[in-house]
């Protein structure tokens, strides 16, 4: 069964053709041509319901979807299914049966709803068929004889074609010597009066078809039919609800003619309660505009007035509006549980003290994101900057603990100081190697040395003391904790300033990203991020196999020679996500340019402001629909003025 | 933008006429309802619901959870349930619909996908070879959810990371299973992708967690 090319007749009907007479017949044609031959096999279908049809795209039955339906066994409890049918089990499926299926499907196309079921009309013999929109009294008289619960009364399948014939030509001519936009649909305004216009006087009841069936006392009776209306007189039928959902204090703009499913002629619409709801009917755009002021399911009133010759008829209608609330006005900022054992501030910032270094400036500042904030949780993210002294080495780091993970904000905060830690160390313990290294790169252009002999096992040993010493957290924990439950990603840089430009060594593991800004606004990504096909999928430090070769840990250490550093950056995806969205992105200039003007013209970076940090963190709060990760930055901005001879080893 | 896709698959054969469905209707209008409160989710779920019967059928395309309106639900007739069929069209939904990061655009967050069912299935050979499939497609979680006696939780357990059972399949289990999947989605959205499959918020008494 093909379910996505075509639609079943039900959904078809619903969509397209409820009430259009004219549509269901031309829909239905296939099927007689099929029925007739089937019949004329003295072969059945046995098996006609909605369901059993499917609808191609230009709106015609697929006879092959309707043909393999065909069933010995038919549906007894059907709707659908023919009073003899339901009275004996044993019967057969008959030609009869499939007339008064295929009758009942028209009518339920027609009226929205299936004919009252044979059984139950047999119970109460008295009780009419209800109809949900009442169908042309030639289509009605026709499906009531064809409906009629004794077999022997209704038409062949080949009568009740030309009986259906006999009344769409009619329908059509009717309306071809009238007005060409004249629907053959009831128009609302005709039903409408019934709850709320004035009588229609003068029903002329349409003359019925001749049938060559005579009318059994158990036919059912139609009630009484409105009829078509009166040639050019003004019409309409408006929607149930509005094309669009709406958002309060949103803009947004609908024309008059989309409140519409059918117009004709002259009418005025008004909105009643339109101030109520923010909106306003823009008379020159004749549209209905606004921002809606209250959230959820509103009714918005309409008076619509129909002008006519003699005189003017009044109806009240009302359309449905969805008006969702504004998400920033929804955003709770809850304190986390300072009484938590690895409770830590909601923010975190670099203060002035630990910033400054003879030749730069580290800046770092970590905002917990509105998605926490709004659930009272904790923020996972964590930094550290630190300079050694003694070498001249900025170390800068990031983390971002997992959100699913319930330890992680732990889990980011040992990762930071743990790999700060051996970094330093590590360096206290190899300056010679780490001099040779910086000075093969410089003299020979050549960063296999550093990266190889130094970041290799540096930032390896690093980030396996960092693991270490979350397994050890993990350990002691109680109730007893995994690594994973501390889940958290790594993202590391060392630069140090030389007479000949900066050098840096970065190593990442998980999503984020560490990238450089030349002064001539060219970029270097030091990063591949980790990322999965789907958002939000990273690996961590936490994992076993993120580290288990020496490949692998290669592949993860980037080094950079920059002679005209303007910034080093270091993000959590927090950031990233907004500000760099694509792995592409992080690599693009044009992308940088943007995020480096967003963020000087914010926050003044200059080595005078020494709340710096702070409004960095402020900064951090920016809006970006569907970004609320945790947030954080650690920039190194290289100071203009700094002697590079004064700091060189 | 990054979409939460949320799917969402019920099962609207015979047994589910009448009150069990109408439960329905008024749990998911309860859902998007108390969704339409989250700030997060209100920019980020996208909401897709499925029907099967013995028809499959798409009655609201993903949708972002502010344009969605829910649409009329109808149970047929008795019928087969052909919840395998269901699972291939919401496979292929997944696979046409979601979409994966790359290095230049990023892709949405996992999927999540919520069966609704009172039955077991009646097309059993393919419910067996969707298994694999289900697992293959990358769901962020798979809820199973078995509405009242007659549904099969164990036949569940086999797609669904997650299954619970409802004994009755009135207003009131209804109610708690769909403020359940609320509590569950916005949870997605915040902790979504760290792990292999999403933790879920402990379901509410009404529901069981069968295991």
């Amino acid at each position: 069964m093909n379910t996505t090319t075509q639609r079943t007749f039900d959904d078809w009907a619903k969509a397209v053709a409820h009430c259009d007479e004219k549509k269901v017949l031309d829909a239905i044609r296939p099927v007689f041509d099929m029925l007739e031959q089937l019949h004329g096999e003295k072969k059945t279908h046995g098996n006609i319901q909605p369901k059993n049809l499917h609808v191609r795209g230009d709106d015609k039955i697929d006879i092959t979807s309707f043909e393999n339906c065909k069933n010995e066994n038919i549906d007894r409890n059907s709707d659908y299914a023919p009073p003899e049918a339901q009275h004996d089990p044993t019967s057969l499926p008959t030609a009869a049966g499939d007339v008064y299926g295929l009758a009942a499907v028209i009518y339920y196309a027609i009226c929205e709803e299936p004919p009252i079921c044979a059984s139950r009309r047999t119970e109460k013999q008295s009780e009419k068929l209800q109809l949900g929109v009442k169908p042309r009294a030639a289509i009605a008289e026709a499906l009531e004889k064809v409906l009629s619960l004794k077999c022997e009364d209704r038409p062949t399948m080949v009568a009740l074609r030309e009986l259906l014939e006999a009344t769409n030509s009619r329908v059509v001519d009717e309306s071809a010597t009238t007005d060409k936009h004249a629907s053959i649909k009831m128009p609302e305004a005709n039903i409408g009066q019934v709850q709320s216009g004035p009588k229609e006087s003068g029903a002329v009841a349409q003359p019925a078809v001749t049938s060559s069936c005579s009318a059994a006392t158990t036919t059912p009776t139609l009630p009484a039919r409105t009829p078509a209306p009166m040639p050019g007189s003004p019409s309409f039928r408006l929607v149930e609800r509005l094309p669009v959902n709406l958002t309060v204090g949103k803009s947004f703009e609908i024309k008059i003619s989309d409140l519409f499913k059918e117009k004709r002629g002259s009418l005025k619409l008004e909105f009643l309660n339109a101030d109520e709801l923010g909106f306003q009917h823009e008379r020159e755009k004749d549209a209905l505009i606004g921002k809606p002021k209250l959230a959820g399911e509103q009714k918005l009133n309409v008076e619509v007035t129909l002008a006519e010759t003699d005189g003017r008829r009044i109806f009240e209608r009302t359309i449905g509006v969805t008006v969702n609330p504004d998400p920033d006005s929804l955003w709770k900022n809850l304190p986390s549980n300072q009484s938590d054992p690895y409770w830590k501030p909601d923010s975190d910032h670099t203060k002035p003290d630990d910033e400054f270094t003879p030749v730069a400036r580290m800046l770092a500042a970590s905002q917990r994101g509105r998605s926490h904030a709004h659930e009272g949780l904790f923020r996972d993210d964590d930094f550290l900057v630190r300079f050694h002294r003694a070498t001249g080495w900025h170390l800068l780091v990031v983390a971002d603990g997992a959100g699913a993970a319930k330890y992680s904000r732990c889990g980011s905060q040992i990762a930071c100081k743990q790999s700060l830690d051996f970094i330093e160390q590590w360096i206290d313990g190899n300056q010679a190697l780490l001099e040779t290294a910086v000075r093969s790169l410089i003299e020979n252009a050549d960063g296999t040395m550093l990266k190889e002999k130094v970041a290799y096992p540096c930032f390896g040993k690093a980030a396996y003391e960092a693991q270490k010493a979350i397994a050890a957290e993990a350990g002691v924990h109680v109730p007893k904790a995994v690594m994973k439950d501390y889940a958290t990603t790594l993202l590391l840089a060392v630069a140090k300033h030389t007479q000949s430009g900066w050098i840096i060594a970065a190593f990442s593991i998980g999503d984020g990203g560490i990238g450089l800004m030349r002064n001539d606004g060219q970029v270097k990504t030091l990063c591949t991020p980790d990322c999965g096909e789907f958002a939000g999928q990273t690996v961590f430090l936490t994992a076993s196999n993120v580290m288990r070769t020496t490949e692998q840990i290669l592949n993860r250490i980037h080094i950079a020679h920059e002679t005209d550093l303007k910034t080093l950056v270091l993000m959590t995806d927090g950031v990233t996500d907004p500000k760099f969205p694509t792995e592409a992105s992080l690599s693009a200039p044009e992308v940088w340019k943007e995020f480096w003007t967003e963020l000087n013209t914010t926050v003044d970076l200059s080595s005078d402001n020494k709340e710096a940090s702070t409004d960095l963190l402020k900064w951090l709060s920016f809006r970006s629909p569907g970004n609320h990760d945790d947030r954080t930055i650690v920039l190194l901005l290289p100071n203009p003025n700094s002697n590079p001879e004064n700091t060189a080893p | 933008m990054r979409r939460l896709p949320v799917y969402l698959l019920l099962d609207t054969s015979g047994s589910m006429k009448g009150e069990p469905i109408e439960a329905v209707k008024v749990g998911l209008a309860s859902l998007i309802a108390s969704l339409r409160q989250d700030p997060h989710a209100l920019e980020t779920v996208h909401l897709c619901l499925m029907t099967f019967d013995r028809d499959i059928k798409t009655l609201v395309p993903l949708t972002s959870l502010d344009q969605f309106v829910l649409p009329e639900i109808m149970a047929p007739e008795t019928g087969p349930t052909f919840t395998g069929l269901a699972l291939k069209e919401v496979c292929t939904a997944v696979e046409r619909d979601v979409i994966k990061s790359t290095k230049e655009q990023k892709g949405d967050w996992r999927p999540l996908l919520f069966l609704l069912t009172d039955g077991g299935a009646s097309d059993i050979q393919l419910f067996n070879e969707m298994i694999p499939r289900v697992k293959q497609t990358g769901f962020g979680a798979v809820v199973g959810c078995a509405a009242g006696p007659k549904a099969k939780p164990e036949e569940l357990k086999k797609v669904c990371g997650q299954v619970v059972a409802l004994d009755t399949m009135d207003g009131h289990s209804f109610q708690a299973f769909f403020k359940w999947v609320s509590t569950a989605v916005s949870s997605g959205n915040v902790s979504m992708g760290a792990v292999s499959e999403l933790a879920l918020p402990s379901p509410p008494a009404e529901l069981h967690v069968v295991c």
